[in-house]
């Protein structure tokens, strides 16, 4: 999909700074690409179609979310600044407070996105904002992982 | 003429397989003739034992692959049904390309009048998967009620398409 395409369907992008960072695909989804696999896409569907960590309610719930990432270690934390040794997520939910989408962030100002069945892109914090994703309502935080190289 | 034909070499293939060398002895001294006297070609005699025994040994799969194939002609007559298939996919992964919810993914009008097509929709699909990969489980699962996917293997698109595929090898001739 060209930047052109992807503005269309996210328009705050327009006036920053992004690139497209990888090939379309839909083997994995945005969950997944935020904790570093590629080989899954990752939701708490009704038929058990994607996967969800086991012994996490597979509801799509911010709850549900949370405790998706905390089984990777993460916490909840109140800034989306870059801390030296940490790495975040920012979950987005729609306005009935559903969880839509899943950022990782890769440096101080800059975040890394799958998006759906599109192509990973690397963008400002929060730019993918608006009537598809909704907005960042929590961000979390872990340690550093060694093998967590993917950008 | 043609039954008579068919009926000697089934005689023929008979006693072929019997273990008596009389019989065969009586064969080879008769395998130029119908019962009725009738002069018939022996090669094609021949011909006709060898493709019966090559018959016999077909796989079930040869079957599945002719009923795939006389389920695509019922489909290439009803070309209204493909099209609209094609139509709604189109629809369905313009509006969902930027969606990572499996259940938004499966909620679009679009997808729920493909799951709405039936039988149908399953053999579209499986053409579609065996093309390009894509979020067509639900729809599957859905429409067959069944789900050949292991737990362990959830979301991973490349395994569970795989794994559809051999359902529906193993599947479609019994349907």
């Amino acid at each position: 999909m060209s930047n052109r395409e992807i503005e269309k369907l996210f328009s705050s992008l327009q006036d920053t700074e992004y690139y497209i960072a990888s090939p379309r695909t839909v083997e994995y989804n945005c969950i997944a690409w935020a904790t570093g696999d590629t080989e899954a896409c990752w939701w708490p569907d009704r038929l058990n179609i994607g996967y969800w960590p086991p012994r996490v309610p597979r509801q799509e719930t911010l709850e549900a979310f949370i405790r998706a990432f905390e089984t990777l270690g993460y916490i909840t934390c109140d800034v989306a600044e870059y801390e030296e040794g940490f790495e975040k997520i920012a979950i987005y939910l729609d306005a009935s407070g559903k969880p839509t989408h899943v950022s990782r962030q890769l440096s101080s100002d800059r975040w890394t996105s799958k998006l759906g069945k599109l192509e990973d892109i690397e963008h400002d914090f929060d730019a993918l904002s608006g009537s598809i994703y909704g907005c960042v309502k929590v961000v979390m935080k872990r340690p550093k992982q060694d093998g967590m190289t993917k950008t | 003429m043609a039954q008579k034909n068919v009926a000697n070499v089934i005689s023929i293939e008979e006693r072929r397989k019997s273990p008596n060398t009389q019989h065969m002895a009586s064969d080879q001294e008769s395998l130029g003739q119908t019962a009725g006297g009738e002069e018939i070609d022996m090669s094609s005699v021949e011909k006709l034992i060898k493709i019966l025994d090559i018959m016999k040994e077909l796989p079930a799969y040869f079957l599945r692959v002719l009923h795939s194939l006389l389920e695509g002609l019922s489909l290439s007559q009803k070309p209204e049904l493909v099209e609209r298939f094609h139509k709604l996919k189109n629809e369905w992964e313009t509006d969902t390309a930027a969606h990572s919810s499996l259940t938004e993914i499966a909620m679009h009008s679009a997808y729920q009048q493909i799951i709405g097509m039936g039988q149908v929709a399953i053999l579209l699909i499986m053409d579609e998967i065996r093309k390009k990969p894509g979020h067509w489980f639900w729809a599957l699962k859905s429409i067959t009620g069944q789900d050949p996917v292991p737990p362990e293997k959830r979301g991973r698109i490349k395994d569970m398409t795989e794994a559809w595929l051999h359902w529906w090898e193993d599947h479609m001739y019994l349907r």
